[in-house]
């Protein structure tokens, strides 16, 4: 053995050490030995898992008892998910069913948008639109979120000068915001007005100029820590709905889907037909937003 | 450095650096480029790895729901529904959503703050801790020896997690520790009481429910089996969340159950309800008669299409006969106003302006429709003088018409939930002896019979409440019963955790006298308190402002509203922000500066000493869960005695590790504790079952049966005993042959045996008192409760973006305003400008028919004055629609004229939006317990 | 001398952090040309390749087309779209960033670049290997931590990024850099590997107890 071997050895074997005793420690389960030092003490359990057990690293399902007659509309969907995310991506297409006879205009939907997606003051990607109609007393009031559409032809796409707007495989039209030069166009064509510019507000500027703690953290959109306090994007970028891909990815629902307080809202892969939103989709009463303009939403509404 | 070997292709196992070729030094000086990394500290590591969930309870409104909040390097960023708690079943409104901005809100107290200038001025000064502590225990302590502990109120406000604050003044000597439920819905909550020992009669529609399978297994069962639903005056989608009622109501009609809603607006319940049914104010206790006369009229036990009645209640009730009889000896009585019989259909049209018709197409239609259940609200009964006899009809109709607990009927929520409390609440405090001098003689009894209430005007006013302020500041007290008669004492010290009185409280001109009242140099009422995490108008009269731990903070529990019993824990989630403490803390600390300066009824021992840690407290409280018996179809606990009294966790029970007192009649699992809740998703669940009253079960009555007469006797042991939920008021009033000044001016003589009637006031329609001023004030008022900018979150910026049932609009008009906010030294300007453009800030409005708009010339925005046959007004912006009935108006409870700067945008709108305890009637206390008839007035409009 | 072959692992993995670290710079190009090889080097090739170029602005214009976009490039240099169908900040950049925190690491760019562009990847290789290099105590563990993160992080996609890269450009310095990358990355991987190997115990890929 060599000079280099022996000091190898013992680096290896570690001064405080057996061999042993360090392979059977540190050879292990955080990417196969990838282990914290000891200067992180033991309390750093790190949840990431090996790459081949990617459901590992998908958010565990509710843990509620076995159901009687129905299901739990989560858990559901949840499980329909898992089955999409299995898939390669092109292969699933995501829609939303937003059944209009169960909201019930609570806007819990919008503000649960608003906090996950930290939006500043101004945008709203689910406001909830009230129409009421009539004179009374034959008076009615409808309510209707209006999330992007998610169009298999959206009209914002093709405006786009620098291509920072695109569909992805599984039909979610993102913005990428490395790209995006603020320019509006896609506001101007979007024909639900689904889509808003950042401009850099934000809730604390209005009240006493500090920003409140949760204005501070990075935005999670696409999947990305985007730190906008610190004035980079998404602040002049265009903004919009995308069904919470962050979330999705990690088997978890949009926001507004697990918030909904009619339980009005269903989320899933309809390109799978045993899911809940293939299932409602295929019901004789459901109807789109300006089904006439062509964009064909994914986005559909039970009435 | 070694030489370099050429193996071609070879690889040495140990030299990669020979194999690669590269030579000595080469490559190590492109280190200087860097790793692009560096070392943070352990600390900034976990700030970054610390994205986790906590399950929790919210408190931004008391449903209380089940929540999953996330939380991102220390700071809360989302706020979920949990998707374990039953009650909410994972979904969350807007309001809860919110949560993050109240907590982080600009306008939180941070610091404690003695007041420096007049009350009401809004100026104080920081202190710390403990010179706060020093001056109220001074002030108690100093109220004590001179006019006795009870001349202290604690009124812990509108969440259950008041435990801290009731241990802590119970010990110190006073009976009056108050909920917000005495100012809240009491005439609502006045037939279930007296019926079962209940509160809430709520519909069969909390999904999932988790029941008994007949192999023996618990599962969740998902179905509806409700066929109709009445809500009247009741408006679960905006006005108040049990949160359930809004995801149940829309299942339940898409399972098939008809929905219909009685309410003078088309309320967002009432938009999915397949009947809109619009009412006059005040009238519900009219429609409710005219349903139960046409039930009793056309009943027939052979006609199955008229079989409305399913006399099977007879089985579990008791009295009915005597009720019936009271209430048909009303038949053929002449109405004063309409000169119409009454209870018949034509009569109820005349009050109620619906037609008889459709009042007997609701009656048949309840009868004949089963499961069904007959569910009354807050606004439209219970604030309205005499609420409590619709309440008590209403609780009638469910019962014979054979709805209470069947699948898919009714519930009383109240006696199903959960036990939580115990010990933890103080009551064998109330319960020590006390001495007193009462005209030269010394006197005792207990410290409960010292109420300002219950043996003051106010027997009848149960559930911890003080029914009867802010007179009483003004009056003081002078007891009626009980051994205490004669005794009279001031009030002296208010406190107020989390509440608002000074608008929420009945009228506020009041509160604001009784609170700035005073006496030569010194206030009226020595000790003004206020505890809470936002700063609301009640704490610009305070002498010492606390700042409390937002719900995100602090760690308790919540059992509210549930079909069954279930208990989530409201856990630590972020630190405590600035100065604020938990209930826990502010009762231990305010304890131990009373034991320092001497107080001799604060024992360490049931102090820290008790409890060194906030979660021993509750542990302590949850000793007593759940508390309910063994009852029911399916029986929760197959394997337990039947109406056995159950404690303790669901695992524990369930894997049988239980002692079984037979004595005591008690099933004795394992102690629920706070982290066995944690350790199980924030949540115990206990099984659903129905028909609980069979056999005793839930009743929480003197006879165990559903009582229809409330002062009856029975003999027992040779003995004639009072019973009756009325019985021990009675007796007191009998002993002191002293009828209280409520049931005086209603022209009893105590309370009545069974069913009773009476008119509410301020309605010319009803009331023939009221008759003359109907031309002069046209109109009705009545208050809506928009949940989500109620009294304390109208801060919320998200909140006041999201416009709601024409009550909360954005109509600000635009402006600059001078920046106020909440600061060390109480509310100061920061010296920048906001502008606030137009249309984007909701406010509250006057909701007003678009004809009656239209014949007084007024357009939606204009700025008119309601006023008052008492003289009382109140300004705000109109709105014109077709979503009320004409020759109504209805304003937002709390949802204007809100002059605490503490509230943002919302206080800088205070000149343009109405307050509508402006104008209640600040005498009209209704006269079983006390509530203000917060929604029986009349008024003119004239434009600004 | 273990100590200086440390440090020119050290070396190695700075000097590939800053070639894929947009945008290059003439200091970084005139230092990579100072580099020499004995000609037996399998290295030599890709690295006369490297150095055949030193102009800044024009390597920039190709990398930025190869790499940075904007747009869908040619070779993504992220981990996410080789593992997880061809989508960004995917597990395998969640799990880069644990790691990175784990061992009290975090990256100078903060979140800007995701946690697994190859930038960050061999810039934690480097700050590993100069834990490794320059204390005693955390050696072992940073060099089994080496050997993890290359073999469970980097090398399942390294090499269809390289083939990406190969197929993408036709500029002698990307190639030579797509090379170089591949070749080298694999020599320390199979050096830790024989550091593994030396001792008879259990595989890496052991389940961790907790």
């Amino acid at each position: 053995m060599t000079q280099d071997d022996k000091l190898l050895d013992k680096a290896l074997a570690g001064d405080d050490s057996s061999r042993r005793s360090f392979l059977a420690k540190f050879a292990s389960g955080v990417f196969a030995g990838l282990v914290a030092p000891a200067l992180m003490g033991e309390a750093q359990a790190v949840s990431a898992a090996p790459a081949e057990q990617a459901q590992q690293d998908l958010v565990p399902l509710p843990d509620l008892p076995d159901a009687v007659e129905g299901e739990h509309p989560v858990v559901r969907m949840m499980q329909d998910l898992r089955r999409a995310l299995q898939k390669p991506m092109a292969e699933r297409k995501w829609a939303m069913v937003i059944d209009l006879r169960k909201c019930t205009g609570c806007n819990g939907c919008n503000i649960a948008c608003v906090t996950e997606n930290k939006l500043p003051p101004g945008v709203t990607y689910r406001p909830v639109m009230t129409e009421t109609s009539g004179t009374f007393p034959n008076v009615k009031r409808r309510f209707v979120p209006r999330p992007c559409l998610q169009c298999n032809n959206p009209p914002c796409v093709p405006v786009c000068p620098v291509h920072a707007t695109y569909m992805r495989p599984d039909g979610i039209t993102i913005v990428d915001y490395d790209r995006c030069i603020g320019c509006r166009y896609c506001m101007t064509a979007c024909p639900y007005s689904a889509r808003y510019f950042d401009f850099g507000n934000f809730y604390g500027d209005s009240e006493g100029g500090e920003r409140q703690p949760y204005e501070l953290l990075p935005t999670p959109e696409y999947g990305r820590d985007y730190d906008r306090a610190s004035g980079a994007s998404p602040i002049g970028n265009v903004r919009k709905c995308h069904f919470c891909i962050h979330r999705i990815e990690r088997g978890d629902l949009p926001a507004c889907v697990l918030s909904c307080m009619g339980r009005a809202t269903y989320f899933g892969d309809m390109n799978d037909p045993t899911s809940l939103v293939s299932e409602l989709i295929a019901q004789p009463n459901v109807m789109r937003l300006k089904e006439e303009l062509g964009t064909d939403p994914k986005v559909f509404y039970l009435v | 450095m070694m030489t370099t070997k050429q193996r071609e292709n070879t690889i040495s196992r140990r030299n990669f650096l020979k194999v690669s070729g590269i030579t000595a030094g080469g490559l190590a000086a492109y280190s200087a480029l860097g790793t692009g990394f560096s070392r943070i500290s352990a600390q900034a590591v976990q700030d970054r790895l610390r994205t986790k969930t906590v399950y929790t309870a919210c408190v931004m409104c008391p449903a209380e729901c089940g929540l999953a909040v996330r939380v991102e390097n220390g700071v809360a960023s989302a706020i979920y529904g949990n998707n374990h708690a039953p009650l909410n079943s994972g979904v969350i409104c807007a309001k809860g959503a919110s949560g993050l901005q109240m907590a982080y809100n600009a306008n939180r107290i941070k610091y404690p703050m003695i007041r420096v200038g007049e009350r009401g001025e809004g100026k104080f000064r920081r202190v710390s801790w403990d010179e706060a502590l020093d001056y109220i225990a001074d002030k108690l302590l100093q109220i004590k020896a001179e006019s006795g502990p009870e001349a202290v109120i604690m009124d812990a406000g509108d969440v259950t997690d008041r435990d801290p604050y009731y241990y802590l003044f119970r010990a110190f000597g006073t009976p009056h520790t108050v909920e917000h439920g005495s100012i809240c819905d009491t005439p609502r909550r006045h037939g279930p009481k007296l019926m079962f020992g209940g509160k809430r009669v709520e519909p069969d529609i909390m999904r999932p429910v988790m029941v008994r399978q007949p192999d023996g297994s618990l599962k969740n069962d998902y179905s509806y089996r409700t066929r109709l639903i009445v809500y009247a005056g009741w408006n679960p989608f905006t006005a108040t969340r049990i949160v359930y009622e809004s995801r149940g109501t829309v299942e339940a009609k898409l399972a098939g159950a008809r929905i219909v809603v009685i309410d003078p607006a088309l309320s967002n319940t009432a938009t999915k309800a397949d009947q809109w049914i619009p009412i006059r104010p005040g009238t519900d206790p009219d429609l409710f008669a005219a349903v139960l006369r046409y039930i009793l009229e056309n009943h027939s036990d052979d006609n199955p299409f008229r079989r409305y009645i399913d006399w099977s209640f007879l089985e579990y009730s008791q009295g009915w006969e005597e009720f019936e009889q009271e209430f048909k000896s009303w038949w053929d009585k002449t109405d004063p106003v309409n000169g119409l019989n009454y209870f018949t259909l034509e009569w109820a049209e005349q009050r109620t302006d619906i037609k008889a018709e459709t009042i007997a197409e609701l009656a048949h239609t309840f009868g004949i429709t089963k499961p069904a259940a007959w569910v009354w609200g807050m606004n439209g009964i219970g604030h309205h003088y005499n609420g409590y006899v619709a309440s008590i009809i209403g609780t009638a109709l469910n019962v014979i018409t054979g709805n209470m607990e069947v699948p898919g009927g009714a519930i009383d929520t109240e006696i199903v939930k959960s036990s939580k409390g115990g010990n933890a609440s103080g009551g064998a405090f109330n319960r020590r002896e006390v001495t007193r001098r009462i005209n030269g003689r010394s006197v005792t009894g207990t410290q409960e019979q010292l109420h300002m209430d219950w043996y003051g005007d106010w027997p009848a006013a149960w559930d911890d409440v003080v029914g009867d302020y802010p007179r009483r500041f003004n009056e003081g007290v002078k007891l009626r019963y009980g051994p205490f008669r004669g005794h009279e004492y001031p009030i002296r010290a208010f406190f107020l955790r989390t509440g608002n009185p000074v608008i929420t409280g009945s009228n506020t001109q009041a509160w604001v006298e009784a609170l700035t009242k005073k006496n030569g140099d010194d206030y009226n009422v020595d000790l003004v308190v206020y505890i809470d995490t936002p700063f609301l108008e009640t704490g610009m009269y305070a002498d010492v402002v606390l700042p409390e731990a937002s719900y995100l903070e602090r760690m308790s529990l919540s059992d509210i509203y549930p079909s069954h019993p279930l208990i989530y824990l409201r856990d630590f989630v972020i630190d405590k922000m600035y100065e604020s403490k938990s209930q826990y803390d502010i009762m231990m600390a305010l304890a131990r500066k009373l034991h320092e300066k001497g107080d001799p009824d604060i024992n360490p021992a049931d102090f820290w000493e008790k409890y060194p840690t906030e979660e021993d407290f509750w542990n302590e409280a949850l000793k007593v869960s759940p508390g309910r018996v063994n009852a029911g179809v399916p029986l929760p606990y197959p394997d337990y005695p039947v109406n056995y009294r159950i404690l303790g966790t669901p695992d524990s029970l369930e894997a049988g590790r239980v002692t079984i007192d037979d004595e005591k009649k008690e099933i004795r699992g394992e102690p629920v504790t706070a982290q066995w809740i944690r350790d199980h998703n924030g949540v115990a669940v206990w099984p659903m079952s129905w028909y609980r009253f069979n056999n005793g079960g839930v009743l929480q009555t003197d006879s165990k049966k559903v009582e229809f007469v409330w002062d009856y006797e029975v003999e027992k042991d040779g003995e004639t005993q009072r019973k009756g939920r009325y019985a021990k008021y009675n007796k007191l009033i009998e002993e002191a042959n002293d009828t209280p000044p409520a049931l005086r001016a209603l022209g009893w003589e105590k309370y009545p045996r069974s069913f009773y009637w009476f008119e509410t006031i301020w309605n010319p329609y009803t009331n023939p008192d009221y008759v003359q001023y109907k031309d002069e004030y046209p109109f009705l008022v009545v208050s809506g409760r928009i949940h989500h900018a109620m009294s304390g979150t109208q801060m919320v910026d998200w909140l006041g973006r999201i416009p709601t049932e024409d009550l909360w609009m954005p109509f600000n008009d635009e402006r600059v305003v001078e920046e106020i906010i909440v600061g060390a030294d109480g509310p100061a300007p920061t010296g920048r400008q906001v502008r606030v453009p137009k249309g984007t800030w909701c406010i509250g409005v006057i909701q007003m028919n678009a004809a009656d708009g239209a014949r007084l010339g007024l357009k939606s925005g204009d700025l008119v004055e309601l006023s008052t046959p008492l003289g009382h007004s109140t300004r705000g912006k109109v709105y014109l629609v077709e979503t009320i009935m004409p020759g109504v108006l209805r304003l937002p409870l709390g949802g204007g004229g809100r002059f605490s700067p503490g509230l943002g945008k919302t206080y800088d709108f205070r000149d343009v939006s109405p307050n509508h305890n402006n104008i209640v009637d600040p005498d009209a206390l209704s006269p079983i317990m006390g509530q203000p008839a917060y929604c029986d007035m009349i008024v003119k409009v004239t434009k600004v | 001398m273990t100590q200086e072959m440390l440090a020119e692992r050290v070396g190695l993995y700075s000097l590939l952090r800053a070639l894929y670290t947009y945008p290059l710079t003439e200091s970084l190009l005139k230092e990579v040309a100072g580099l020499t090889l004995p000609p037996t080097s399998p290295l030599r090739d890709d690295l006369a390749k490297m150095q055949s170029s030193r102009n800044a602005d024009a390597l920039n214009l190709e990398m930025t087309r190869l790499l940075e976009g904007p747009g869908r490039t040619p070779a993504p240099p992220y981990a996410s779209f080789y593992l997880h169908d061809k989508q960004l900040m995917g597990p395998a950049a969640i799990r880069a960033r644990n790691t990175y925190l784990t061992w009290q690491a975090w990256p100078d760019s903060g979140e800007r670049l995701p946690a697994d562009h190859l930038a960050l990847e061999l810039g934690f290789m480097a700050y590993l290997a100069d834990l490794a290099m320059s204390s005693e105590s955390d050696r072992p563990k940073a060099l089994a931590a080496s050997y993890a993160f290359l073999a469970e992080q980097i090398i399942p996609w390294l090499p269809r990024f390289v083939q990406s890269m190969l197929q993408a450009t036709d500029v002698p310095f990307f190639i030579g850099l797509a090379g170089f990358t591949q070749t080298a990355v694999q020599f320390d991987l199979e050096w830790l590997t024989s550091l593994q190997s030396t001792h008879p115990q259990p595989a890496f890929s052991a389940p961790t107890p907790n």
